[in-house]
């Protein structure tokens, strides 16, 4: 079983504990302890050595992976390359960093390593985003050629959620995307100061597009991620953790209900990073595959602040 | 209110003049149906006699000197808009005319000038704003249930679109449908569009060609934005219009014609619904208030001063496709007249 390093405690973070014992052996935690990841950690009858600072963890414990997950994405290069450094393999949470610039840097330093890395793009390997995946290869809509995906409530920002949006199009899609244009909206009642809606439309190759709301100023009827898929044959929706239904033509409505395997993507994406490891190959959700992911977000941001579209690559260049 | 009845012609024997036009003039308060003009001398004369209107013309120019309707409602297809509305003003008639009024810029601009001085009105026929969710979504906008608008989306997915008979000049579906969910999203939000972006991209259509785009997005003077959505090639699940607002206080929904009402939202999940408890007949809507507008002399809500608004983000729209670029309004007038001419004459 790899012995693993814990480095902060975001989000879904202490729920890392829960395959302690079966896929993983936490070792050490570093970051601000807090009663979560107490109760998470106590439940697994893990007790892991804690330190307040990520780069003495690393230094101090001899571990085979480091799974990086500070609150703050501008420390997730720093400490996964001190990962890498002290020769582990690292899973990344996303956004990999604020700045594609050194996100693509990492990427570079991760091939130079011959480590594996991974980021943790998690929505891809939910049940939903499988269900709709497995529709369009087995043919179900013909071709797809838009796709509109939205997300709206109080959750975190564009940069956290909103990217797993961006990256489903992606995963369905399997083609690059060439442009993007973004609209960004500050309403007056939310006084975080982000565009709290934030609205791309990503083109990809082949003259397909992709519209993506994430919207979380949402002040009523507020959803989970939806989805809906034009083919040229027929055309898919799923409201998330619901069938698929497709439709052809005025045909009736065909449910195809999700899988039945547990739907743990943090389990699932373990294993399969574990798997990469094991067999020294790239995984799929792998740093330059996140670049991608992460470039037509950045030039989102970018379109926003011009209100202009914008080429891709953008910030990445020579990423694709 | 109307004090009294108008006498109406209408110019087309075509598909939407009988099927929504002749009928609903004919069951009009406000106006009798008095005469048909169309180039097709079988179908007019076919169209009069199954109607019951009174004389059946293959010449504009005869039916409005025979006539002299006060009001002409051209029915035909966009790019024989102008001339025909301009034969129209220059026989004394207010005219109502259908969407898109043109696509030529300079045409409308043109025409606008020419009508400041003329003692009629003209009203475009943008009469999804008279259906009922349309008045239930300004009533509760203008009743500040949800505050400030900041966010409109439209959305309509439909398969039965019109099939192009010339590929060349077939922008897609705003030139048809599409212009409505643009005018909507410009009557929703009630300011100035000060740019226009509509994505590139090949939308395979049933005919098996593509057209170039199916959203447009706008931004607006105060920060707002829209996106309005218009595709009518999709092979399945089928909506007509499903509209969103969102403002400072709350979000709007309506989900058209599943349901014509609109069901407001607040952040602490309070909803209160909006029903417009009444015949959800737009066209007879709109010739009431043009009448109204007639005998009150006052400007038609979709007036040549605001269907400005929504030809000049059609046109920019068109140039943005193109360019690939987001086009700034007001642009010069050259941007938007840089489309191929569409003009023919009356």
């Amino acid at each position: 079983m790899k012995r693993a390093v814990l480095a902060g405690f975001r989000g879904h973070s202490p729920k890392w504990f829960r395959l302690h014992g079966t896929l993983i052996e936490i070792v050490a935690v570093s970051g601000a302890w807090n009663p979560r990841a107490e109760e998470e950690a106590g439940a697994a009858g893990c007790a892991p050595a804690r330190y307040e600072d990520h780069y003495e963890m690393i230094a101090r414990e001899d571990a085979d992976i480091a799974l990086v997950w500070t609150r703050d994405p501008a420390e997730h290069c720093p400490v996964g390359r001190a990962a890498l450094v002290r020769g582990m393999d690292v899973m990344l949470e996303k956004p990999l960093s604020n700045d594609a610039r050194e996100a693509e840097a990492f990427a570079a330093e991760v091939a130079r390593s011959g480590r594996i890395a991974m980021v943790m793009q998690d929505v891809r390997w939910q049940n939903s985003a499988a269900a709709i995946k497995d529709a369009i290869v087995a043919g179900k809509c013909g071709t797809p050629y838009a796709i509109d995906v939205s997300l709206r409530g109080r959750f975190d920002g564009f940069v956290y959620e909103g990217i797993h949006l961006v990256d489903l199009t992606r995963y369905w899609y399997e083609r690059e995307a060439s442009w993007v244009m973004a609209a960004g909206v500050t309403p007056a009642h939310d006084p975080r100061d982000v565009d709290n809606v934030v609205s791309l439309t990503i083109g990809y190759d082949g003259g397909a597009v992709a519209h993506v709301t994430m919207d979380w100023s949402a002040q009523g009827h507020q959803h989970w991620i939806r989805a809906r898929v034009e083919g040229d044959e027929a055309a898919m929706k799923i409201a998330w953790g619901q069938p698929v239904e497709i439709q052809r033509g005025s045909d009736p409505v065909e449910r195809c209900p999700l899988s039945k395997t547990e739907d743990n993507s943090m389990k699932k994406l373990m294993t399969h990073f574990l798997s990469s490891v094991d067999e020294r190959s790239e995984p799929i959700n792998r740093v330059a595959d996140h670049l991608k992911t992460l470039d037509i977000v950045c030039a989102g941001w970018e379109s926003v602040k011009t209100g202009q579209p914008v080429a891709l690559p953008y910030a990445t260049g020579g990423a694709r | 209110m109307t004090t009294r009845r108008h006498r109406i012609a209408v110019v087309s024997a075509g598909g939407f003049a009988r099927a929504r036009h002749i009928p609903t003039y004919k069951a009009s308060e406000c106006a009798d149906l008095v005469a048909c003009c169309d180039m097709n001398e079988r179908l007019v004369k076919e169209t009069c006699r199954e109607f019951g209107i009174p004389v059946a013309y293959t010449s504009l120019e005869d039916m409005l000197e025979r006539e002299r309707p006060e009001i002409v409602a051209i029915v035909t297809a966009p790019p024989s808009h102008v001339p025909l509305a301009r034969m129209c003003v220059d026989a004394g008639s207010h005219v109502l005319v259908e969407k898109p009024f043109t696509e030529d810029y300079d045409e409308f601009l043109e025409f606008q000038e020419y009508c400041a001085s003329k003692p009629v009105k003209v009203m475009v026929s943008q009469n999804y704003r008279f259906q009922n969710p349309a008045i239930g979504m300004r009533r509760v906008i203008d009743g500040g249930e949800i505050g400030g608008v900041y966010w409109c989306e439209l959305s309509l997915a439909n398969s039965a679109g019109p099939r192009p008979v010339d590929n060349r000049k077939y922008r897609g579906p705003f030139v048809n449908i599409g212009v409505h969910v643009l005018d909507l999203a410009r009557f929703y939000v009630g300011r100035p569009v000060v740019r226009v972006f509509a994505p590139r991209m090949r939308v395979p259509h049933a005919a098996g060609i593509a057209y170039p785009f199916d959203e447009i997005q706008l931004w607006f003077d105060n920060g707002a934005h829209a996106v309005a959505r218009m595709d009518w090639t999709v092979r399945g699940h089928e909506e007509w219009i499903t509209t969103r607002v969102q403002g400072t206080k709350g979000s709007a929904l309506c989900v058209y014609p599943q349901s014509p009402d609109v069901i407001v939202q607040r952040p602490d999940g309070a909803e209160s619904v909006t029903h417009v408890d009444e015949k959800d007949d737009s066209l007879r809507r709109v010739i009431a208030h043009f009448v109204d507008c007639i005998e009150n002399d006052t400007e038609p809500s979709t007036g040549l001063a605001d269907n400005r608004g929504t030809v000049e983000a059609l046109l920019a729209a068109y140039v943005s496709c193109r360019t690939g670029r987001a086009v700034e309004l007001p642009a010069e007038r050259e941007l938007l007249s840089s489309l191929e001419s569409v003009r023919v004459t009356a």
